[in-house]
């Protein structure tokens, strides 16, 4: 179980969120709103473990997410604006050398096939900086197929330049992961199904 | 560990392999720079014979200044660094692949171009043995302290010049070492003295520096 308590953060004087709360067992997805600068990537990047905030906790399983034996940083599993693609290797080269890190061990076999079901038959061997910035972030988000051991998903508006296509692929993706009792959080301003039955969480 | 320590490596000499424009400007800088000092100062081979072991390793030094905001930069500005961090992997263990890397690149093929170099200043084999090794001990020294000044200025505007300023003063003391080395030699003095100091520099590096890059790269993505 994830829950988020009292959690504050300001950037100076400008207060983003103040004494949030919220809690979310397996199998649930939020839904983090809000116009444009109201902290939502801030808030993902706190849960995540990567900022630090003022104020509150977040707890995983009952204690505290930032201690090192809570096991928490090794089931997140988070996807940020910038996708970490580097641009002068090819896709295949860009999973095959990050998603050990990430504690998968995929074969080039497995690599090419799951791009090859993200559509990306025709630019796989390319460098990723003659991609497009849609296929760009249909590689990135293939790193989800190999993540179903990193169990809360953070992913910050994973719908961005993503085609039709593209779109239903992903829903179905996350749809998976919550149903095999995955934790998923998620910003978007696009209304998709998927997030019809997340939770919302407000930040206005 | 051992493998994210491997694959962060492979990663590293995988993306220099593609962009070997960064190996070579660095190494040819090198070589124009210290090049330059004959032509300056006249074929008078005493004379060089004196600056050549400071020429060397005051260029050695530039070139690592050169190279110093690429460790971190792209990977701060393309996510890669939160990738590291979310890793779960211990931090410092990736920054050190990461450092290695760095140093493969830059500074091992200046440490090998180094004694040709030498030769320019009419150095004797001795003296170009032990800039040899001085530089191979001295240069990880300075690709390990840079990397801290490269950590610290994430996000900054102008870094690089800011970075250069901060490590600069930490730099002398393996300049002074290293260099001090060869001149002693070639007159006569032991350098056991000089040698021991920079191992000792080198080990205290090694031990340290990862922790203090570790926090800078964590502090800079908040």
């Amino acid at each position: 179980m994830l829950a988020v308590q009292n959690l504050g953060f300001a950037r100076g004087k400008n207060i983003l969120f103040e004494d949030l709360n919220f809690s979310m067992n397996a199998g649930d997805a939020v839904r983090v709103t809000g116009s444009n600068g109201s902290g939502k990537t801030t808030l993902l990047r706190i849960v995540s473990g990567l900022c630090r905030p003022d104020n509150g906790a977040v707890i995983w399983h009952g204690g505290l997410a930032r201690k090192s034996d809570s096991g928490f940083v090794k089931s997140v599993n988070f996807i940020g604006h910038d996708d970490g693609l580097k641009k002068q290797l090819t896709a295949i080269e860009n999973l095959k050398l990050m998603l050990p890190l990430l504690g998968a061990y995929p074969s080039d076999v497995e690599i090419e096939s799951a791009l090859d079901a993200a559509g990306l038959q025709a630019v796989k061997h390319k460098p990723v900086m003659y991609m497009s910035a849609g296929q760009k972030r249909r590689v990135a988000l293939t790193r989800l197929d190999f993540m179903k051991h990193r169990v809360l998903w953070i992913l910050d508006e994973p719908f961005t330049s993503l085609d039709v296509a593209a779109v239903s692929c992903l829903v179905l993706k996350l749809r998976q992961h919550i149903e095999s009792g995955g934790f998923l959080i998620f910003t978007t301003h696009q209304d998709f199904d998927v997030v019809s039955e997340a939770i919302s969480l407000s930040l206005d | 560990m051992y493998q994210a320590f491997i694959f962060v490596l492979r990663k590293e000499l995988l993306l220099a392999f593609r962009q070997k424009t960064d190996m070579v400007t660095v190494l040819f800088f090198f070589i124009i720079v210290s090049s330059l000092f004959p032509f300056a100062v006249g074929p008078e081979l005493s004379i060089l014979k004196i600056i050549g072991p400071g020429v060397v390793w005051v260029g050695a030094l530039l070139c690592s200044l050169l190279a110093l905001h690429r460790v971190f930069e792209t990977d701060f500005n393309d996510g890669s660094l939160e990738h590291l961090v979310l890793s779960g992997e211990p931090l410092t263990v990736l920054v050190i692949a990461k450092v290695s890397a760095h140093w493969l690149i830059t500074g091992l093929p200046v440490v090998i171009v180094a004694p040709l170099i030498g030769l320019q200043f009419g150095l004797s084999v001795d003296s170009l043995t032990i800039l040899l090794i001085t530089l191979l001990v001295g240069t990880p020294v300075l690709s390990l302290i840079g990397s801290i000044g490269a950590a610290l200025t994430l996000g900054v505007r102008g870094g690089a010049a800011l970075t250069s300023m901060l490590i600069l003063p930490f730099y002398v003391p393996i300049l002074i070492f290293g260099a001090g080395a060869v001149v002693a030699d070639a007159q006569g003095l032991s350098i056991d003295g000089h040698f021991s100091i920079l191992v000792a520099m080198l080990c205290l590096s090694v031990a340290l520096a990862p922790l203090a890059i570790a926090s800078a790269i964590k502090i800079a993505l908040e």
